[in-house]
């Protein structure tokens, strides 16, 4: 090699052929392919492209901005939004919540994908109004019909040391968020409160919160939650009850179950539970006046088949 | 997969995916671990299947691409930035298909190490020119940099190269012919 100046003109070349190649690795495009899979609804439509609608869309935000800083939007109805903007203020501060987002329906036919529970995937339901249960394959296996607007659904990771949370935007769960932050700090989630204020947003109607029903926080919290693995798991599958029994945590299919063994639940409420399951399996010890229901399958139907009739399709609770 | 899409977001897909290679070869490029490429190669494939309808224009679909995956990457710099042990491997060196040792081998990693040692405003520019063959103005793009500026630092940074090739004893050379390297596996992939 020559110990003069090499030329500009020369460099470039000289950068080309020293391209290092890279393969792809086997899995990513399947991996990615998946990923896309799993939110078609979220394709923009050709009405995203008009650039007058979009300019549209910013004034009209940016109004919307103005007018929610001035207070001049705090009337009922537009409480919901306040309480959603107030919720998004308080988790961002969070440094564990891991997403969050606002979803809106119309979904495509089975809804609106959010993420996997145990061997199953969640969905939000076309309508925007349930949390649907659904097998990889697409059929549906449990549609909790109030549950959106009445609360949340969540689940925890043990093995990731992550709760995956979808909330209505409760002014408990926002105003909790934000009592975490000053007392505890960015980066320490108050795991028992946040707890304590699901629990109790499943408590509240509708009309209670003036909400419309149909926005959505994802939350992802991550980070030591202190909850404990559910120690009992009912059914093929697992979603017809989650038991915590250190916590009293309400994790499972319209059960609520206090403080007990793996195999000694208490029941507040009223319990359904899959047929399939001996009923000496567990020793259940109903509260005073719980009704226990034991739901049947159908001849020849799978052990899900119990769970596949939408609850509210049912007479209700037992008296 | 993308089989159990309805038929028009299949094919959108899979025109997407088909740059899934050079999405990620560009993030591999960059200097970035195997594992952290495989990353942000999918964000930037979920950012870009969420906003496709903002893609005017599907024949700039690839620098669009390399655009998202370059704001990712530099996201990921600057959330990775207090953490990230200082590098002292050759960007992109683990694989170039060429003979060690010989001739055109030491000249690529000159030219290499050269460029890794430009500040990444520089090296940025180069890179997307040169290995990633995008035109001046869809790297402009890219970087969200005015044409102009974006020339102004190519011409900068090859006189940055010129000088540090120099220094590393690499003077007037010709360019060997076209890069021949083969594509190989990252050896600290996981394949």
């Amino acid at each position: 090699m020559s110990r003069h100046l090499p030329k500009l003109m020369q460099l470039p070349a000289l950068i080309r052929s020293a391209r290092p190649e890279h393969a792809l690795p086997a899995g990513l495009a399947s991996r990615i392919e998946l990923a896309l899979e799993r939110m078609p609804a979220l394709l923009p439509s050709a009405d995203h492209r008009s650039y007058s609608r979009r300019i549209g869309y910013a004034i009209v935000g940016l109004a919307a901005v103005a007018l929610l800083t001035t207070g001049l939007l705090r009337l009922p109805g537009a409480r919901g939004a306040a309480i959603l903007i107030s919720a998004v203020e308080a988790m961002e501060d969070v440094t564990s919540v891991h997403s969050w987002g606002r979803l809106t329906p119309p979904f495509d036919s089975n809804g609106l994908w959010l993420g996997e529970h145990s061997t199953q995937e969640v969905w939000l339901s076309p309508d925007g109004w349930r949390w649907d249960l659904r097998d990889p394959d697409g059929s549906l296996c449990i549609s909790r019909g109030a549950s959106v607007e009445s609360g949340s659904f969540w689940w925890y990771e043990p093995e990731q040391r992550r709760a995956v949370v979808f909330s209505a935007p409760t002014e408990q769960l926002a105003s909790h968020l934000r009592r975490t932050i000053v007392n505890g700090g960015a980066g320490h989630v108050d795991s028992q409160g946040i707890r304590e204020e699901i629990a109790r947003a499943e408590q509240i109607s509708t009309s209670e919160t003036e909400w419309n029903g149909r926005d959505v926080i994802v939350v992802s919290l991550r980070g030591d939650l202190g909850l404990a693995p559910p120690v009992a798991a009912f059914g093929e599958h697992e979603d017809e009850f989650y038991v915590d029994a250190e916590t009293n945590l309400w994790l499972g299919e319209r059960a609520f179950v206090r403080k007990g063994s793996a195999r000694t639940l208490v029941a507040d409420h009223w319990v359904e539970y899959n047929a399939d399951i001996p009923a000496e399996t567990f020793q259940f010890a109903p509260a005073e006046g719980t009704a226990v229901h034991q739901m049947e399958a159908e001849p020849g139907e799978s052990p899900c088949n119990c769970q596949r009739l939408p609850w509210w399709e049912k007479e209700g609770p037992p008296a | 997969m993308t089989h159990c899409l309805p038929s028009e977001q299949a094919k959108l897909a899979a025109e997407l995916t088909a740059h899934l290679r050079d999405v990620f070869a560009y993030l591999k490029r960059l200097g970035l671990s195997s594992a952290d490429a495989e990353d942000l190669a999918q964000d930037t494939f979920v950012i870009a299947w969420q906003g496709l309808g903002k893609l005017r224009e599907r024949r700039k679909l690839r620098s669009w691409l390399h655009g998202i995956a370059h704001r990712r990457y530099l996201r990921h710099q600057e959330a990775t930035a207090a953490h990230r042990p200082v590098l002292t491997e050759d960007v992109g060196a683990a694989c170039d298909g060429l003979t060690p040792g010989g001739e055109h081998h030491v000249l690529a990693h000159a030219v290499r190490q050269a460029l890794r040692n430009l500040p990444p405003e520089y090296r940025h520019p180069l890179q997307l020119l040169y290995w990633e063959g995008l035109s001046y103005r869809e790297a402009a793009n890219v970087l969200s940099l005015p044409i102009g500026t974006l020339a102004w630092r190519v011409h900068k940074a090859l006189k940055l190269m010129r000088r540090a090739l120099a220094e590393k004893g690499v003077g007037d050379v010709q360019a060997p012919a076209e890069a021949h390297a083969a594509p190989c596996s990252d050896p600290l992939s996981e394949t």
